[in-house]
């Protein structure tokens, strides 16, 4: 009885009422005589106390995979029954859905997280359940299945505000933007999601066309009392939101032309870790924008200086090309255009061939940090791991209860020739994936100057490693489901010891699982090669927008040359002092500061005739 | 004077990045996907979906291990706590901490700061008296390596403990760190050089 009162605690009677479920027969053999030959009797408060405290060192050093494995299996030991039933095992609940949370255990996470918020009296961590729930949520996008049972708990008028965001975000994913302004609004500025939904509350207003209300909201954002003072203590999300209010605000101001405001505003998050190089880059073309030639092209020198290649790299050098360009200094800009004409001009040709169909499909080392993948493509990506991860800890579990139920010593001679060929299988295709990207990284190097016959070489050959990766995948595949289709031999282990019938039954309970996991494997595989060839198309597209660009500029240098000599010639037959002597003459010193000398060039004086 | 001259340069490329295009980059956090999704694109809906599936099976394997671990609570009585003490000294930043039991991932951390601890706990746990296998990796960033990128240093130690029925097995792995990674100056130069030394030294203890 105690065991079971345990296990309703964490949620996992859930299929308890199914005959031959694992649950059930866990619960039974723990009950039994075997489990409790084993036990002590019922455990004393010093022994939860030193189990709590390991488990709390775990958390909080970040071992969350063994957290969860040590609080869940003492929710369900029958000797803790009593003592982890009250409100004194709360932070060990608290600690364990936080634990369960990260292992991606949403639904068991948020079951404890609502049974400590639905507690009468109010346990002390309401407070932490609740911003955790709010977090999980957030980061999971299961809104619904948060927000439904919450309104059936009775909160305190404080935690009105974490609730509220929720609906707003809720809303604004469901695409109810002008819905979502009401209980964002209500957010008050003592919340730690004040500023993440005044933020939002801007955005909404840009979407409907509104810049003045969505400029004096991002104000509102980042004004600074008079005193200087803050009135709350900034949380990392709230700096964030602050310094992508500033960022947004510097774009609305460049926008409306507005480029000294915006020049003023994007200084103010120039440094900031997470923004910083974004806003240096959009300083620069205010800065250009503004006439200020010098300030943007050093703006820019020094963000080219950095070590690592960066998004937006290409157009930051394309907008230096042309900050020397705008200030006459041909062959600074030539130089520059020329290359990178080269340069992407090839980078396009290879991206181009991939996105129509050619092997190798693999995004260019290179060009990957100027194109980043978006949020969507990297969970795409991140699912199919984790896909895999969940099915290595299935594989794990179903070797720990085999081994139990064999009997078999820990020291049990050479790996089975099933581990061997997995490893091996696994090696392979680690290998063929390095080959793929570095057949990438070559296509992409010979780009559109390789030989006909050179490229058709290198198509073939990452055709033949693309198939092999192939292979390898689906062999893979069909060695893990053939580990779980295997029957089970007859048990070892001695039957009075071991709990058999339970054993049995949770290797089928995961057998079970194995094939949904396979299943969404395959289906992740398929969202996850969706993401790369949208991936690919993004920045295949990108790269031939530069290239195109960096063609145009060696064309203007051409044009900015021819007008600048044309101008030099008038100025000659005129008798006057040619630019670039006249610039060399400043730059010497020769000339007063104060002198006004504006040569003819072609178009009129009007302010002079009007 | 150069401003006369540079009419007619800057509108191609301004066309094509202009604030509008930034600004852009902020709308399109709440844009709706599109309603039909073309052939073989990524499909927000499978992706949620696919998503929610999998929050469903790591419920399920929670499940099966806190039964697991219950289970291996009554049947061995023997116990392996792992820990790690590391010294990274700057310009190297520590990004990762794993450890690796018998093969599977067992801890991973990120850091995206320093810990404010030195000593970290690994692993606290029941297992099957016997050869366990324990791998411990370090993975740091250089000066200058973007947080988004895998981190460019890694260091790694292995070692065999042997558990025992009643007793519980301490296993230890102390990092210490040396070395002078290049720096942006020597990055931007002709003949970049650098060094990563790290020595890991793993001991076990049994105590009855």
């Amino acid at each position: 009885m105690l065991a079971a009162c345990a296990l309703a605690g964490i949620g996992l009677l859930l299929q308890a009422g199914l005959p031959g479920g694992p649950e059930a027969a866990l619960v039974r053999w723990l009950g039994g005589p075997a489990a409790q030959a084993r036990s002590t009797g019922e455990a004393r408060p010093e022994e939860l106390a030193g189990r709590l405290a390991r488990a709390e060192t775990l958390y909080l050093d970040g071992a969350v995979q063994a957290t969860a494995r040590a609080l869940g299996a003492l929710l369900l030991d029958p000797r803790f029954a009593r003592l982890t039933a009250g409100p004194g095992f709360d932070p060990a609940r608290y600690y364990l859905a936080s634990a369960l949370a990260e292992e991606g255990a949403l639904g068991r996470a948020r079951a404890l997280l609502l049974e400590l918020l639905g507690r009468q009296p109010a346990s002390d961590l309401r407070g932490p359940a609740l911003r955790k729930l709010t977090d999980l949520t957030l980061r999971s996008a299961q809104f619904e299945a948060c927000l439904t049972p919450l309104r059936e708990l009775k909160l305190a008028p404080e935690d009105a505000d974490e609730v509220a965001y929720l609906q707003g975000k809720a809303l604004l994913s469901l695409g109810r933007p002008d819905q979502a302004g009401a209980p964002l609004g209500r957010i008050g500025p003592a919340s730690r999601l004040f500023a993440s939904a005044r933020y939002l509350l801007a955005l909404t207003a840009l979407e409907r066309g509104d810049r003045e209300a969505a400029e004096d909201e991002l104000c509102r954002l980042v004004r600074r009392p008079a005193s200087g003072r803050e009135p709350f203590f900034l949380s990392d999300q709230a700096a964030q939101a602050v310094a992508h209010a500033w960022l947004a605000l510097a774009r609305l101001r460049h926008e409306r032309g507005a480029f000294e405001r915006a020049i003023d505003t994007y200084r103010k998050v120039a440094d900031d870790p997470a923004v910083g190089g974004q806003a240096r880059y959009e300083l620069a073309w205010s800065l250009e924008r503004a006439g200020r030639l010098q300030a943007a092209a050093a703006e820019l020198e020094a963000l080219l200086a950095r070590p690592a290649p960066w998004e937006d790299e290409p157009a930051a050098r394309l907008l230096l090309a042309y900050s020397h360009l705008a200030a006459c200094r041909w062959e600074q800009a030539g130089a520059l255009l020329s290359a990178d004409a080269a340069r992407l001009r090839g980078l396009s040709a290879a991206l181009d061939a991939q996105v129509a169909g050619q092997t190798p499909r693999a995004l260019p080392t290179e060009v990957r940090p100027w194109v980043p993948q978006t949020a969507r493509e990297r969970r795409a990506e991140a699912l199919a791991a984790d896909l895999a991860r969940s099915q290595e800890a299935l594989a794990r579990l179903r070797d720990e209860l085999l081994r139990v139920r064999d009997g078999a010593p820990r020291e049990a001679g050479a790996a089975p020739p099933e581990a061997r060929l997995s490893a091996g299988l696994l090696a392979q295709r680690a290998r063929a994936e390095g080959l793929t990207q570095r057949a990438a990284d070559l296509r992409a190097r010979l780009g559109s100057a390789g030989q006909a016959a050179e490229l058709e070489e290198l198509t073939q050959t990452a055709a033949r490693i693309e198939a092999a990766r192939d292979r390898a995948q689906a062999a893979l595949a069909r060695l893990g489901a053939g580990a779980w289709a295997r029957p089970l031999a007859p048990p070892a282990a001695d039957p009075a010891r071991t709990p058999l019938a339970y054993l049995d039954a949770e290797l089928h309970a995961l057998a079970g699982l194995a094939g949904r996991a396979a299943t969404a494997a395959r289906s992740a595989g398929a969202l996850a090669r969706a993401a790369r060839a949208e991936h690919l198309r993004r920045a295949a597209g990108r790269v031939a927008a530069w290239a195109r660009q960096a063609a145009l500029g060696e064309v203007d240098v051409v044009v900015g040359r021819k007008q600048a000599l044309e101008l030099e010639i008038q100025n000659l037959a005129l008798g006057r002092y040619p630019l670039s002597s006249l610039r060399e003459l400043a730059e010497a010193g020769a000339l007063d500061e104060g002198l006004e000398y504006w040569p003819y060039d072609g178009e009129g004086w009007p302010d002079e005739y009007e | 004077m150069a401003r006369r001259t540079q009419r007619g340069f800057l509108p191609a490329l301004a066309a094509a990045l202009t604030a509008g295009a930034l600004l852009a980059g902020i709308a399109s956090q709440a844009a709706e996907p599109p309603a039909v999704a073309p052939e073989g694109a990524l499909d927000p809906a499978a992706l949620a979906a696919l998503e929610l599936e999998h929050s469903r099976l790591r419920d399920e394997l929670a499940a099966a291990e806190a039964r697991l671990g219950v289970l291996a609570e009554k049947l061995y009585a023997a116990r392996l706590a792992v820990t790690y003490r590391g010294e990274l000294d700057p310009p190297f930043r520590l990004a990762r901490v794993e450890l690796w039991l018998d093969g599977a991932l067992a801890y991973a951390q990120d850091f995206q700061r320093p810990p404010s601890v030195q000593l970290l706990q690994l692993f606290d746990g029941h297992l099957p008296p016997g050869r366990h296998l324990l791998e411990v990796r370090v993975l740091a960033r250089g000066p200058g390596e973007p947080e988004g990128a895998p981190p460019g240093y890694l260091a790694a130690s292995g070692m065999a403990v042997h558990l025992r029925d009643g007793a519980v097995t301490r296993a230890r792995f102390e990092a210490e760190q040396d070395g002078d990674p290049p720096d942006p100056a020597d990055l931007r130069g002709e003949t970049p050089d650098g060094t990563w030394d790290v020595e890991i030294e793993g001991s076990f203890s049994t105590e009855r």
